[in-house]
């Protein structure tokens, strides 16, 4: 079982950003044909208000660059070179090269630098910090920088009211980095292959090519659009896999890392939506006040991006005061799942911005300049 | 049964349990959307620690049959 207890190395800085553009679901509750009283169910249970939209052209990568150039111009320069470039994206400029690569190009870093991209979903920071910290431990890596970044608002069919109102952009770059006497960090990662169909994106890569086939739009009887080519999910499979298989996972990482919940202070899991970790809370019997669920509302669901995007917005402060040990959980499309037990220290670094930035330049850095003050 | 129609009817928007019987068939009706269907799901699991699939929910028809395959997965 891939359980591993590592002590190389620790989270030392991170960066979020998403896009400026907001949409708000009441705008949408025409367009979308929803009554008052459904949106209010969307907004109480789903906890869905607003999330961040890249606009036409812009990419995952844009996100990505974005991030880890706000990780990196906070650094000073004498620790801006990097070995190690992990990029998590399910959503990548090109089928190869991969967008680490880009990535490492538009950033013009050294050739002595390790980059490949992750192709996983919402587990997929807790994969990229395994990889991170293992590769650390292994040898030869001092400094990782570990992005997460997904457009899936242009995944979705936009009248796909079991999906569009759901999912939002955002990027996040996390810089991880050999220390000395490091603490422990714990991971645990899961699979279930069988689930493969219950959240998939069908056509356009090399099983069902580009086509018109795969543009071919039907309506289901709720009177949702989808071409096959988009983002399916079928919802209540992710939900009872959403609700069981999280906080099983976080109790045996916690008895393999032989630490009780109690001593944890806080537990990160993957924004799915608010139902979700609201049950997920209750099963692992955690006060609520444990569990951030701020990044719903103002960002929805943003994939492998959620979990760092609720660390640098709900806990910002908290880290700036840190340190904090954390529970980091993240469940997707696969099914692919799976928790970390890291210890926080207290970060400089734990900024958010908006893309593009604005013109004067102030109000998008807003955590840059908290950081620096600090 | 009593019981199980009051929480089906707190998975809709706007239903009271009188509005339901034992032999309502739930896929038909008007306020079977995905976000009834998602807080059935949780309701169920919080109120009898059952967790239905996606397949249970198709499998059954009306509300008697689904509180009847709950009993027996409790």
């Amino acid at each position: 079982m891939p359980q591993a207890r590592l002590k190389s190395a620790q989270v030392r800085g991170l960066h979020a950003v998403a896009p400026r553009e907001v949409r708000r679901l009441a705008d949408e509750a025409d367009m979308r044909g929803f009554s008052s009283e459904h949106l209010k169910r969307l907004h109480s249970t789903a906890g869905l208000m607003e999330r961040r939209v890249v606009a036409a052209g812009t990419t995952a990568l844009d996100l990505g660059e974005a991030a880890t150039r706000g990780l990196l111009d906070a650094l000073p320069v004498t620790d801006r070179d990097i070995d190690l470039l992990i990029f998590v994206t399910q959503t990548p400029d090109y089928f190869q090269p991969c967008n680490a690569a880009m990535l490492h190009g538009r950033l013009g870093l050294a050739n002595t630098c390790a980059a490949f991209d992750v192709n996983l979903g919402c587990s997929g920071y807790i994969y990229g910090l395994w990889l991170a910290h293992s590769l650390i431990a292994a040898g030869g890596v001092r400094r990782a920088v570990l992005v997460a970044s997904d457009t899936l608002s242009r995944c979705v069919h936009p009248q796909d009211n079991t999906v569009a109102p759901l999912f939002g952009d955002a990027a996040a770059a996390t810089l991880i980095e050999a220390v000395s006497d490091p603490p422990f960090s714990s991971f645990s990662l899961y699979t279930d292959g069988r689930g493969a169909d219950s959240i998939i994106q069908p056509g356009g890569a090399f099983r069902n090519p580009a086509s018109e086939e795969m543009e071919r739009e039907t309506i289901d009887a709720e009177g949702n659009r989808r071409r096959t080519r988009d983002l399916h999910m079928d919802g209540g499979e992710v939900f009872t896999f959403s609700i069981t298989k999280p906080p099983e996972c976080i109790r045996a990482l916690l008895a393999f890392s032989d630490i009780s919940l109690d001593s944890v202070d806080v537990v990160v899991l993957h924004q799915a939506n608010r139902y979700i970790l609201h049950n997920i809370a209750k099963r692992l019997k955690l006060q609520p006040e444990k569990v951030p669920d701020g990044t719903i509302k103002r960002f929805g669901n943003t994939s492998s991006t959620s979990i760092p995007l609720t660390l640098t917005t709900d806990l910002q402060s908290r880290l700036h005061a840190g340190p904090l040990l954390a529970v980091l959980c993240g469940f997707g499309s696969g099914l692919s799942w799976g928790a970390a037990l890291v210890r926080i220290p207290r970060l400089v670094i734990c900024g958010f911005s908006e893309y593009p930035e604005s013109n004067d330049g102030a109000s998008g850095r807003r955590g840059d300049k908290e950081s620096a003050e600090l | 049964m009593e019981d199980f129609l009051q929480r089906f009817a707190e998975a809709t928007p706007n239903m009271n349990a009188e509005d339901l019987s034992p032999e309502t068939v739930y896929r038909e009706l008007p306020v079977w959307d995905s976000l009834t269907y998602l807080s059935l799901l949780a309701i169920v699991e919080e109120t009898y620690g059952v967790v239905l699939t996606a397949f249970d929910l198709r499998k059954h028809q009306t509300i008697r049959a689904l509180y009847e395959y709950i009993q027996t997965k409790r």
